[in-house]
């Protein structure tokens, strides 16, 4: 617990075609994953009268972006897993590890969300697949939990 | 007994883009993206707590693609050139080798494209013909889901062959919704005719014809065709040759999957 999280003790899941909640951190990029949590917009509130801006928020945004380099093994590689969920919702969970991978009462950020992509580039020679992740509509909204 | 996935070792020196019949790679210096985008439709009711979306209709999209402005025949700038302002239509694979050249099973991006222009520019002091492609409007009407496998690389057959099989549901998807194949015929055969048909199997080993192309190999040439309804989990390619010596081709497939 504390100030002790690392991007390397991450696990990111997103479920496949089948429904089955596959792991596909070993090819997630460092450094690639954003969005995570709720993005407020602000409503500028501020009165010619006031004495400094001042803001409310919108209703908030989870765009969760991540890239992944493009790994075709069966049943589980990032490829395999997202070419067959693009446009489809699946539940997506993040979860955070304290110091090492996660357990119990970690921090964990999970949702119903839909993909969109996967758009394949090229990154520093390899093959790699941007995609990016919005709440479903009529699902219940993500939010920040506890797991594992 | 079906080809096995080689994981992750997909590197941009092992592309390979064929575009009509001809492989570009050898002039190929930048690709933008290759991209299924089913597009999103914001829902969000002002009483939700968060933004929330449903999917809207699909775009396919291979942008950015850069070579060098090669003029000699069957290469970049003698393929890619818009002469007379028309509009190129093409069949494009591009093929992911897995730490080589592209072969059976490899991932590719299978697409029935127009051409949007053929913008030359300079690039570190070369002359560069970049193309964009989207979705041919003129001839694909259905599956044209673009992420597929490689069922032939681009080498040469002598004789009458049954390539090695591909596990198209790698273990999760179902195949209820047609698939898309181009033949790309990069080196034409000189003395008789190919016949080339993909062949679908429920169990890998009882196989049927799924579809067959039209193309005989006789010359540098491409063709898509498609396939509605069921796909089973294997298939795999068969070409058969009368008096044909040599033909060297490769053959995308894409089964729709979403």
């Amino acid at each position: 617990m504390g100030k002790d999280i690392l991007e390397r003790h991450l696990i990111f899941f997103f479920d496949d075609s089948g429904g089955t909640a596959r792991d596909l951190t070993d090819d997630l990029v460092p450094g690639s994953i954003t969005g995570i949590g709720l993005d407020h917009p602000e409503i500028n509130m501020t009165g010619v009268g006031n004495d400094v801006n001042q803001y409310l928020t919108n209703t908030p945004n989870s765009e969760i972006g991540a890239q992944f380099f493009m790994n075709d093994t069966a049943t589980t590689g990032a490829y395999t897993v997202l070419k067959g969920q693009s446009g489809s919702a699946g539940t997506l969970t993040i979860q955070f590890g304290t110091g090492a991978a996660p357990t119990t009462g970690d921090p964990e950020w999970e949702g119903e969300y839909i993909l969109f992509g996967p758009s394949i580039s090229v990154s520093d020679g390899a093959m790699v697949m941007d995609v990016t992740f919005r709440p479903q509509s009529g699902a219940a909204a993500p939010d920040w939990t506890t797991g594992v | 007994m079906a080809v096995t996935a080689s994981g992750k070792d997909k590197l941009q020196r092992h592309m390979r883009l064929l575009v009509g019949g001809y492989d570009l790679s050898g002039d190929a210096r930048a690709l933008g993206s290759a991209s299924y985008d089913p597009t999103e439709v914001d829902m969000t009711g002002w009483s939700n707590t968060v933004m929330q979306y449903l999917t809207n209709i699909p775009e396919v999209v291979l942008d950015g693609f850069e070579a060098l402005m090669n003029d000699d025949t069957g290469r970049a700038y003698d393929v890619l050139k818009t002469s007379g302002g028309a509009a190129n239509l093409h069949e494009v694979s591009l093929l992911f080798g897995g730490g080589g050249e592209p072969a059976i099973g490899d991932p590719a991006f299978v697409m029935g494209a127009v051409q949007l222009g053929d913008m030359v520019a300079s690039s570190d002091g070369v002359a560069v013909v970049t193309a964009n492609f989207r979705v041919d409007a003129s001839s694909v009407t259905s599956f044209a889901y673009p992420h597929g496998v490689v069922l032939h690389g681009n080498t040469a057959e002598t004789a009458t062959f049954s390539s090695t099989s591909v596990d198209l549901t790698n273990g999760v998807y179902s195949l209820a919704n047609g698939a898309q194949a181009i033949i790309h015929v990069t080196s034409a055969e000189s003395t008789g005719t190919w016949t080339f048909t993909i062949e679908d199997s429920a169990n890998d080993s009882t196989w049927a014809s799924l579809v067959s192309f039209t193309v005989d190999g006789t010359s540098i040439t491409s063709e898509r065709v498609t396939v509605a309804g069921a796909v089973d989990r294997y298939v795999r390619l068969t070409g058969t040759n009368g008096t044909a010596t040599s033909c060297t081709f490769a053959v995308t497939f894409a089964p729709v999957i979403p």
